[in-house]
């Protein structure tokens, strides 16, 4: 599977009960991703809550089911007026978000692309069903608006929750901008939906900072749309009570064979992984990469993800300013986690800042885990429960590491 | 396309393991499948031990004649299997079978695939419509017609009734 797949003169697998150039209901026309993303547009100005609806717009997708948490309630509200408008199959509220998760599941198991929302308490609440879902192979799209966890209880953004999906066998994408967002949703249906990975995928956004500031987007046109998902492509057979994934469900092996258990197991574990290292070609091929880097020569590096990378651009340019060098390396992908990227990226760097937006430091433990010369790496500032990281604050513990004198910024003792 | 036929020939128990994509006629290319797969194991010759679906077989595998993906060994062991080759088979399942069997023994494992192919076979073809199976069997055939015996030990394929085994 390391050769590149394709369908013809296509590079990515799509479905083949329709064909591309048809229309849907709509009047849109099933569209290959790459030629999407090439349709210039005039720019639009929006909120990350408007870039999610307008992405489901051109998504085809079967099902969306939404539940209220801060901040994407709004988004989940305006997937509810595209499903009146006719742009979705269906949609509606479930109870909780773990019944919305279950819900997910149910409906990708009978074999449709599937959509939702959460955040922070949200994503927690979840939770069972998230590594449920990788195990049983199935392709649906969460996009969690990244907000602090309880308690104290916040709606403020922080990355904190991401650290705890890292396991569960999801894709996992980190959106800078709204702009990546965009992409990254209808992107991620087509690398989640590859026979060969087949996983679902979180595509993750900073809350509020994302979600309710607006940006200029580049749009695809709302005349196109995402060919639709093909269960037949599926790498388990669909639904079926008797055989697994679902028959694990109501049926577990442990119930008959502990050696048999095991060993099943232990290989869906397996299999599960290298899916998501096999997303890797997929997504290079429609991203282009997994990772974007800038002056990585430089002896100075941040390597960060999400909105920390927006405050490091900001950062970067203060310091350049005062005559200070600092090269980026944005993570877009945090699972699959681009380790031959990031070990060439940071080749040459004598120091390696990881600013983050939780007090976990979870970024800079997987950078720590994935370069040689680890003591590089300098984790932080990292700051929590949706404060603001200024450029200021990442400047100056890059001037401390220079030993470079600066002014007292506050709360900071001298 | 002539590697594999030199492998199906030098194996002692050359054996093919069809799945459900292929032993149900869910549609008519399914049905040219199974036509192509059988042409093959007759070329071979090859047994067939088929995967009609995925569940566990309960209460003890007969492993004679039926395989397990989540544990392939157990059939691989048993049957002396030194070559087999997987087709039509759901790809999640392929993939953890082609792992333990890689893991576990020493067989060689061929994966004829209708999409990217696997990894973890030793061969793995891609794209796998009738007609490159066909070709399979003509490149058997061809060996064969240049002198190349079959080193298959000599067996009978198994028949299944509704009740069980029938031979």
């Amino acid at each position: 599977m390391n050769k590149p797949v394709g369908v013809k003169e296509k590079g990515v697998k799509m479905s083949q009960h329709v064909k591309l150039g048809q229309k849907n209901k709509k009047g849109q026309v099933y569209t290959d991703i790459v030629d999407m993303f090439n349709m210039p547009e005039p720019p639009s100005f929006l909120t990350g809550s408007e870039v999610i609806r307008d992405a489901v717009k051109v998504a085809s997708i079967d099902l969306s089911v939404a539940y209220p948490i801060t901040p994407q309630s709004e988004a989940a509200a305006l997937i509810g007026e595209l499903y009146a408008e006719g742009y979705l199959g269906d949609y509606f509220r479930g109870e909780s978000e773990f019944a919305v998760m279950g819900q997910c599941a149910g409906a990708a198991f009978g074999g449709a692309r599937v959509f939702t929302t959460t955040a922070g308490p949200g994503t927690l609440r979840a939770f069972e069903n998230f590594p449920m879902w990788a195990g049983a192979r199935l392709p649906i799209q969460v996009c969690v608006t990244c907000r602090g966890i309880n308690s104290p209880l916040t709606i403020q953004p922080d990355t904190l929750e991401m650290y705890f999906l890292l396991e569960t066998g999801m894709l996992i994408w980190h959106a800078e901008t709204a702009q990546d967002l965009y992409d990254y949703i209808l992107a991620g249906f087509m690398v989640a939906e590859q026979p060969d990975v087949h996983l679902p995928i979180a595509t993750c956004c900073d809350g509020f900072f994302v979600t309710h500031t607006k940006d200029t987007v580049n749009k695809v046109p709302d005349e196109v749309c995402l060919p639709p998902y093909d269960p037949y492509r599926s790498p388990v057979p669909c639904m079926d009570m008797e055989n697994p994934p679902v028959r694990m469900m109501r049926d577990p092996f442990v119930m008959k064979s502990n050696y048999i258990s095991y060993s099943t197991h232990a290989s869906w574990q397996q299999e599960v992984r290298a899916a998501i290292e096999r997303s890797r070609k997929h997504t290079i091929r429609i991203l282009g990469s997994l990772v974007e880097t800038q002056n990585t020569d430089r002896e100075i590096l941040i390597v960060a993800s999400g909105t920390a990378v927006s405050q490091s651009r900001e950062a970067i340019r203060l310091l350049e300013e005062e005559g200070i060098k600092v090269g980026l390396v944005k993570l877009k992908t945090i699972r699959p986690f681009p380790h031959a990227e990031l070990r060439e990226a940071t080749a040459n760097a004598k120091a390696i800042f990881v600013p983050e937006f939780n007090l976990s430091g979870w970024l800079a433990r997987e950078v720590k885990a994935c370069i040689p010369n680890n003591e590089r790496v300098h984790a932080g500032p990292q700051v929590g429960g949706g404060m603001t990281m200024p450029l200021e604050v990442i400047a100056e513990e890059i001037k401390r590491y220079l030993g470079i004198p600066t002014e007292t910024l506050a709360s900071r003792g001298s | 396309m002539e590697y594999a036929a030199r492998k199906f020939l030098e194996a002692k128990v050359p054996t093919i393991f069809p799945g459900p994509l292929v032993l149900w006629k869910w549609n008519d290319q399914a049905a040219e499948r199974a036509r192509a797969t059988r042409a093959l194991a007759d070329a071979i010759p090859a047994r067939l031990i088929p995967m009609a679906d995925y569940r566990p077989k309960y209460p003890v595998i007969d492993p004679e004649v039926e395989i397990n993906p989540n544990h392939p060994n157990l059939t691989i062991w048993h049957n002396k299997i030194d070559v087999c080759l997987f087709i039509g088979v759901h790809c999640h399942q392929a993939n953890l079978a082609l792992k333990i069997i890689r893991g576990g023994t020493n067989c060689y494992t061929i994966a004829m695939c209708i999409q990217a192919g696997h990894e973890d076979a030793c061969l793995s073809f891609r794209d796998a419509e009738p007609e490159k199976i066909f070709t399979l069997v003509e490149a058997i055939k061809k060996l064969k017609a240049q002198g190349v015996k079959s080193q298959a030990i000599p067996f009978t394929q198994f028949k299944m009734g509704r009740k069980g085994r029938l031979n």
